[in-house]
């Protein structure tokens, strides 16, 4: 017969589970996420409830004045052509820094992807601009364009053309400002790119090729299928972003010149601490999440052929 | 007869005695505090955007009278001050001293407090003590008056055969010598002969009072832009300077300072403050002269005031005290004001400083107090920043969108209306000694 091996080094069992641990991996989320609920509550959703609510107000903190105001905000800004003129430049500037940021970025991401060496090496040159501070880009930039003694005009002269006037021409400042934003933001888009580009699987690439299909074939029919969730994310990320462009702005043309580079947030930043009446910043805020909102939605639908 | 005799005596003698009192009385701030805050440690916090050399001056002097006391003085850029300031005062978090600038006073007196010295004693030693005030409170101190007038670069000068004997006396004259001096190479201008670049409002509003015009109506709360007077003064900047044959050219410099410090700009209408500029900023050997004004013209342009600071009303009681006490400790010493005249390079307004050699060795100042310049400019008020929108607005809309200037005019008056509107500044122009000549 065979004897039952029994252990003798086991301890016996209590009967209650031990006090620690008992809520597991819930002990560490619940406290990080309480911590980031709060984050969010105070520095995000309180102000954007604040900056609602004041919206409705003649709120002049430095005459006392927080009076109810209703929908007068709004009515004088719909009325306003000040406020569809920036909202067009800021649409414009977003658009061609989107568009750019995007086309550039890939074309840059599909060149590095077909190095044989030195990839890692210019990965890093297009990115270090993207860490550099806006502000130390956009002063640099700002000699960049001087007319008299600018790079640019020098770059110019070299070629015998004449000189321009750059950040004070009104129909050149605002292309100056979106060619220094894509020239310093366009890594990160190369960065995301290499990434999905080096996610497609090789034998897409093979068996088109088998198919027929030429490198231009191959680029749409398999390479910006395969890569527009980065596409997506590139695409709806720069447009959130530059809608609420400002610090270049501030930097090279304080919205100038004349108004050619005067955009709906810089029509805040004036309105809130030139004029200091918070009440009209706060309504073209709104109406600034408004549109943001909008085409946020409408660009994820058309990018990544799904809502958000 | 006797008795009236000795009536009108007793009088005359009663008079005397009066006056004698009352000069007795407003004897002008005299400084003698021992002991502050009973000799306990107290820290303040005073913020500005400018000066801070000659700030820092007088904490290190008032710290060593008053060891307990400690002035931590904080220097921020002048955009970022302007904007920070306010929101942190009225937060109650702000400085308990910070310097404050006329264009600023409507945003900022109301955050201020009233300072504790009697009107009679300001007087006695400044002048132009109304300049300090917000309604009857004295809330900050001006120590310089500042006024515009034309720098010219002494060697481009004579290189063109021009010496101090030519200084031009009509607008004529200087505009002459202004296209002599004008150098175009290549179709660039190379070196402009005049400009106004960079105080596009301050040229305007001086040739308007040049011309016996006011800047506001009669009520002294609205801008007159939208006026032929206006336009004149237009025409004349648009033309003669900035037309195709003019004297100066937007991309010569953005400014006039750093155009004449670039050794592109040989004559400049700018104000007394860019001497010192000048000075420490470039090689320039530079000479001055009053805008030329037309002959009878009632007034040479405008004038201001370069302010200290202001005391935080939300501070404490004891941190208020203390600051009004280092506020009274500079003010009422020759040498502490003199520092501050000399850095702003403007006509003193303490009295005893007129005829300090060091007061008189600036050219500017010299010129202006032996001539009386100052006094033939006109102090319109604490013009709000925010109205200088207008101008800019007129600035850009004729010189760099091409509007035509009577749709320029009516915009830039747009501006003006709703930057005023609400705004509670009252010019005083009107005040002005000369006012009688004006249209």
């Amino acid at each position: 017969m065979i004897q039952p091996i029994v252990r003798t080094d086991v301890q016996p069992r209590s009967r209650r589970p031990a006090r620690r641990g008992r809520l597991g991996a819930l002990e560490f989320v619940v406290p990080i996420a309480s911590g980031v609920l709060l984050f969010y509550l105070v520095f995000m959703l309180f102000p954007i409830v604040y900056t609602f609510v004041g919206s409705f107000f003649d709120w002049r903190p430095f005459q006392g004045r927080f009076e109810f105001h209703g929908l007068e905000h709004y009515r004088a800004l719909l009325g306003d052509p000040e406020f569809y003129r920036g909202m067009r430049i800021n649409l414009t500037f977003t658009a061609g820094v989107v568009i750019a940021r995007t086309v550039v970025g890939l074309a840059i991401a599909m060149a590095i992807a077909s190095l044989r060496f030195g990839a890692p090496f210019f990965r890093t040159v297009y990115f270090l601009p993207v860490v550099a501070p806006m502000i130390s880009i956009s002063l640099l930039w700002t000699w960049i364009y001087d007319p008299s003694y600018g790079l640019a005009n020098q770059t110019l002269g070299l070629f015998g053309l004449p000189a321009l006037r750059w950040l004070k021409d009104p129909d050149l400042a605002l292309l100056g400002i979106m060619v220094m934003t894509v020239w310093k933001e366009v890594g990160y888009a190369v960065v995301i790119f290499l990434a999905a580009l080096a996610g497609v699987p090789r034998s897409l690439y093979e068996a088109a090729t088998i198919d027929g299909a030429n490198a231009w074939n191959r680029f749409i029919h398999v390479t910006l299928p395969s890569i527009r969730p980065a596409t997506a994310f590139v695409v709806v990320t720069s447009i959130i972003t530059y809608l609420q462009t400002f610090g270049q702005i501030f930097i090279m043309t304080k919205g100038g010149p004349g108004t050619s580079t005067t955009t709906t947030v810089y029509q805040i930043y004036d309105e809130a601490f030139v004029l200091f009446d918070f009440g009209t910043a706060s309504a073209l805020s709104m109406m600034l999440f408004v549109v943001i909102s909008v085409v946020t939605i409408v660009n994820f639908r058309f990018v990544s052929g799904r809502a958000p | 007869m006797r008795t009236l005799h000795v009536h009108l005596s007793r009088v005359v003698i009663a008079l005397v005695a009066a006056l004698l009192i009352s000069v007795g009385l407003a004897q002008g701030l005299v400084y003698d505090t021992e002991v502050v805050n009973d000799g306990d440690p107290i820290v303040l916090e005073f913020w500005t955007p400018y000066y801070q050399d000659v700030f820092q001056s007088w904490i290190d002097d008032y710290q060593q009278v008053h060891p307990n006391v400690t002035i931590e003085l904080e220097h921020q850029p002048w955009g970022d001050y302007w904007a920070k300031l306010p929101v942190a005062l009225q937060s109650g978090r702000g400085p308990d001293i910070f310097g404050m600038h006329i264009a600023w006073a409507a945003q900022l007196a109301p955050l201020a407090a009233p300072f504790p010295f009697a009107d009679e004693d300001l007087e006695a030693d400044f002048t132009m003590t109304e300049s300090n005030k917000d309604g009857e409170a004295t809330k900050w101190f001006n120590l310089a008056v500042i006024h515009g007038g034309v720098f010219y670069d002494r060697d481009a000068w004579a290189e063109a055969g021009y010496g101090p004997e030519d200084e031009p006396e009509t607008l004529e004259e200087l505009m002459a010598i202004a296209h002599a001096l004008t150098v175009r190479e290549g179709g660039r201008m190379t070196q402009a002969g005049f400009c106004f670049q960079g105080v596009f409002r301050d040229m305007i509003i001086d040739l308007n009072y040049q011309n016996g015009l006011w800047n506001f109506d009669e009520t002294g709360t609205r801008a007159v832009i939208d006026s032929d007077g206006v336009r004149e003064s237009l025409a004349f900047m648009l033309n003669d300077v900035l037309g195709p044959d003019g004297t100066c050219d937007a991309l010569v410099a953005d400014d006039n300072w750093s155009g004449m410090a670039q050794g592109r700009i040989a004559m400049a209408y700018a104000w007394n403050w860019v001497g010192g500029w000048l000075n420490e900023n470039s090689e320039v050997d530079w000479g001055w002269f009053p805008m030329p004004a037309p002959e009878g013209a009632p007034a040479l342009g405008r004038n201001n005031v370069e302010n200290t600071f202001s005391v935080n009303a939300r501070s404490g009681e004891a941190e208020q005290a203390v600051a009004f006490d280092f506020i009274e400790f500079v003010l009422s010493s020759d040498e502490r004001v003199l520092r501050y005249v000399l850095q702003a390079g403007g006509v003193p307004t303490k009295r005893s400083l007129l005829d300090d050699p060091s007061v008189l060795a600036n050219p500017i100042v010299a010129r202006s107090i032996a001539e009386g310049i100052a006094d033939r400019t006109v102090y319109a008020g604490a013009m709000p920043v925010s109205y200088e929108a207008a101008y800019d607005r007129l600035r850009d809309a004729v010189t760099l969108e091409g509007t035509d200037v009577d749709t320029a005019l009516a915009q830039a008056q747009e501006v003006a209306d709703d930057r005023l509107d609400g705004s509670g500044f009252v010019a005083i122009e009107r005040s002005y000694a000369g006012a009688g000549a004006f249209r």
